[in-house]
């Protein structure tokens, strides 16, 4: 055997990976070779620095994260223009809210029924303020957006501060119906968003928000602990809270004398 | 899922069945993620990727033959998406660096588990060193533990070629490895 038939076969030598015979074969030549020898325990050096991973990259994330990815990746394609939409719209947004709908029974906790009371009362105070707001004569589409913006991240606020917030006594369930449909009116919100003239950064953010915002919706309408905490999990692990803050501000900020502080290529 | 299956399911996807083309993200998001972190060692840019290789197996199934393997047309498309996304990543940071942009919204790299840190990243920066085709080849045959065909169909060239590499890639990592574990 050649030293570069040998050198060829070394890698699956090192793994166990060759078959018999061509195992004995490669310990026969390294037994009386050097070269061969010394160029084994290289690559094995190499192969020992650069270990396989212990836990899988994909490990890191929720079971719920894996069970919406295929819905994700739908959605995606229908943006992106499916060339063949498979079914129409309706009837797929019908079937994923028949999807994840369970039947509920009641067990509400208290900070749900303020957190509903909250909910009503950001409808209430927010719905107006988009329409009387923001259009002013020398108002330009970025303003718009930001309006948009700053709306989209003040509502994620509110219900990620209040999904952070709930407690449940261990072992029972509380009902989120109304959360989720937060989440839904949001989710829809954000793909809007998506396909407007966002800078980066915003779009990123709403990207990120978007996939919590997802797990949220698709959670079941009456949750136990353990489910709200993957939410949670999400929400901090992100930063989740600081980001919309920020986010928030910078577009409030960029609204009242027209003088946006994005770059923008309608000046 | 045996092969028959998943020719079933490739079938009924190229004609536009949506439950049979769910069914093939399921089987294979998970692989096509891991192998996309191979490349990209970051969470937020491996989940884009792989979404984005389904995206393109999506619109693009119907031109796929049946005598390839599936899963080797599929890991083509991550590698090349992947390869695609550090192209990018490096264009942006030049693009950051020159604006001098810092804030706290740019701060969302997931780093992984604390204690696998500074592992991860050495290994990182070691296979940012190798020539395109030779860090290929270390994560899809090494890392990711792909049979060499395999790797050579993915990467369309020889499984000498593929070989050589490997065999080059990993002394390389060990050189520049061994230097950081070193100081
Ligand atoms: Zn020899």
């Amino acid at each position: 055997m050649r030293h570069r038939d040998v050198w060829n076969m070394l890698y699956e030598f090192a793994r166990d990976e060759l078959d018999v015979e061509r195992k004995k074969q490669v310990e026969q030549h390294l037994a009386g070779c050097d070269r061969c020898f010394a160029e084994l325990q290289v690559l094995k050096e190499g192969m020992r620095l650069v270990r396989p991973r212990r836990r899988k990259p994909s490990q890191e994330h929720s079971e719920m994260y894996w069970r919406n990815f295929a819905f994700r990746v739908e959605q995606r394609a229908r943006a992106s223009g499916a060339r063949r939409p498979l079914r129409n719209r309706f009837w797929q947004d019908a079937e994923w809210f028949f999807l994840i709908r369970r039947p509920y029974t009641i067990a509400f906790a208290a900070s749900i029924t303020i957190i509903v009371m909250a909910g009503i009362l950001w409808y209430g105070r927010v719905l107006p303020t988009l329409k009387e707001s923001d259009i002013q004569p020398t108002g330009v589409p970025v303003q718009e957006v930001n309006q948009e913006l700053s709306d989209y991240f003040h509502k994620s606020k509110i219900l990620l501060v209040g999904i952070s917030n709930i407690s449940v006594p261990e072992g029972q369930r509380v009902d989120l119906t109304v959360e989720r449909q937060a989440a839904r009116a949001l989710i829809r919100q954000a793909r809007y968003l998506d396909q407007r003239q966002i800078d980066e950064r915003a779009q990123y953010l709403v990207r990120a928000l978007e996939k919590i915002l997802i797990e949220l919706a698709n959670m079941e309408d009456e949750a136990d602990l353990p489910d709200i905490e993957i939410v949670r999990a999400g929400i901090y692990q992100e930063n989740m809270l600081f980001r919309i803050r920020v986010a928030e501000s910078t577009y409030k900020e960029s609204l009242p004398n027209g003088v946006p502080q994005m770059k923008t290529n309608h000046q | 899922m045996s092969a028959v299956r998943e020719r079933q399911l490739v079938l009924r996807s190229k004609e536009g069945d949506r439950e049979a083309f769910r069914e093939l993200v399921k089987f294979h998001m998970r692989q096509v993620y891991d192998l996309a972190y191979g490349f990209v060692n970051d969470h937020d840019d491996a989940e884009d990727v792989a979404q984005e290789v389904f995206v393109k197996v999506f619109h693009s199934i119907r031109s796929f033959r049946q005598e390839a393997e599936f899963s080797t047309w599929l890991y083509r498309i991550v590698t090349n998406t992947s390869l695609d996304r550090l192209k990018q990543r490096k264009r942006k940071m030049k693009r950051q660096v020159s604006l001098g942009e810092s804030e706290s919204m740019e701060l969302a790299t997931n780093p992984g588990p604390i204690e696998n840190l500074d592992y991860s990243v050495h290994i990182e920066r070691a296979l940012h060193e190798l020539p395109t085709l030779q860090r290929a080849v270390v994560i899809l045959r090494h890392i990711d533990g792909l049979p060499t065909r395999t790797v050579s169909e993915i990467l369309k060239c020889s499984e000498g070629t593929v070989k050589t590499h490997l065999h080059r890639g990993l002394k390389k990592m060990r050189t520049l490895l061994q230097d950081l574990y070193e100081e």
